[in-house]
């Protein structure tokens, strides 16, 4: 029997294709104006937004929709809610979130419990986690992409396991604070920043 | 397309470098793999959405090396160990080890000598025992693109050149099979299908 006809994943059998999750997103962008790559905040129901001229250093959680247009280096943990990294996002950090879009660049692994869409503008070096993983012809990514729904699943577990681990030592759920350290681009200012669960909006 | 069109991997009045052709040692190599195991596949081109439709259905994690660039960069007047000290930077084992496939597609005709080598060392670091490596190259013509054009696999399982681009070409240089064997520290050649559009394949064991 064929490698090719075992182990098939994705709704009602047939695998998801890369070209079926990219149009998915192309829908949901135009949805969210935040996730368009807009450093702009957006309000009610709308992504919070880490604008391109702040630096976070730590672990950063939160219970809301996130796109990063700035640099994160350590830790991003959304199970519940999507995360874009907007063209201007730099991230070297371990990423773990519901749904992850990557127009920016990245060098860590990424764990998407639902998904994970790679655009063409995206520049990866790590590796990627996820039941279903979409590519833009152009995008620039070198790692290893798990397809195995046995290998992803223990992975996103492992991962979820570490990351309760981190916020039981922590003290704090997953609206804790995050443990960050924040600097704008043009001061040396270095607060605290209450980046998780609430207003996220830079 | 006609059958005989695609065996040589043509389409009507398209040209070689444009079109699609069936690689059908890498689709034995892939068909023959034990059913039900997780495998390890390094493809040591660049991303692409086709190769990545083709293998999401599948047990198998799937290593982008995206390696061409860097390799063919390489400044080969280098010691060797500073060779190998380069491309173990660029192929970590953490990574890419213990793969059972390698594609490794046109490298071998654009890599001079002592760079073949040396990848050729690191790949037998990387692959699993018993790992196979699928190479593609140049037989019949005499010459070929320059830059490289990227192959890469197709959703429907062929290869396919990533993107059509006019340019100038350079001498092939049409290893011999016994050479390439040599150069890549050894490994078995199992098999080698010259395919109709003059392309040969070759499949390598450790």
């Amino acid at each position: 029997m064929s490698m090719f006809d075992l182990g098939k994943r994705g709704d009602g059998g047939k695998p998801a294709t890369s070209q079926e999750d990219v149009k998915m997103q192309d829908r949901e962008t135009t949805a969210t104006p935040a996730a368009q790559g807009s450093s702009q905040a957006t309000g009610g129901r709308g992504a919070a937004v880490i604008g391109p001229s702040i630096h976070i250093e730590g672990t950063l959680r939160g219970g809301e929709d996130l796109v990063i247009e700035g640099q994160i280096s350590g830790r991003v943990h959304l199970p519940e809610n999507s995360l874009t990294i907007g063209p201007k996002g730099r991230l070297k950090a371990e990423v773990y979130a519901h749904t992850v879009y990557v127009e920016g660049s990245v060098d860590g692994d990424l764990y998407g419990a639902d998904r994970i869409v790679i655009r063409k503008s995206a520049e990866i070096r790590g590796n990627l986690m996820a039941p279903r993983v979409a590519l833009e012809e152009g995008a620039r990514f070198k790692g290893a992409i798990e397809m195995d729904s046995k290998s992803v699943e223990s992975a996103m577990n492992k991962a979820k396991q570490a990351s309760a681990a981190e916020t039981s030592a922590s003290g704090g759920g997953a609206a804790a604070p995050a443990e960050t350290k924040t600097t704008g681009s043009g001061s040396q200012a270095k607060p605290t920043a209450e980046a998780a669960g609430g207003k996220g909006g830079a | 397309m006609t059958v005989a069109e695609r065996e040589r991997g043509r389409a009507p009045g398209g040209t070689r470098d444009t079109e699609a052709f069936p690689a059908r040692l890498l689709q034995a190599t892939i068909d023959s793999l034990e059913a039900g195991e997780r495998r390890v596949i390094l493809d040591l081109g660049g991303a692409q959405p086709g190769s990545l439709d083709l293998l999401s259905g599948f047990r198998c994690r799937y290593c982008i090396g995206d390696v061409l660039d860097d390799l063919m960069r390489l400044d080969a007047r280098q010691e060797p160990v500073s060779l190998d000290a380069v491309i173990d930077e660029l192929l970590p084992a953490s990574v890419f080890g213990n793969a059972d496939l390698v594609l490794c597609w046109q490298l071998l005709d654009y890599l001079e000598t002592p760079v073949l080598e040396a990848l050729g060392r690191r790949l037998r670091h990387l692959l699993a025992s018993g790992g196979l490596i699928h190479a593609i190259t140049e037989y019949s013509a005499s010459d070929m693109p320059d830059p490289m054009h990227p192959l890469f696999l197709d959703r429907d399982g062929a290869v396919r050149y990533a993107s059509v681009r006019s340019g100038s070409r350079r001498p092939a240089p049409r290893h011999a099979p016994a050479e390439l064997q040599k150069r890549l520290g050894g490994l078995q050649m199992e098999r080698a299908v010259l395919l109709g559009n003059g392309m040969q394949e070759y499949l390598f064991r450790l």
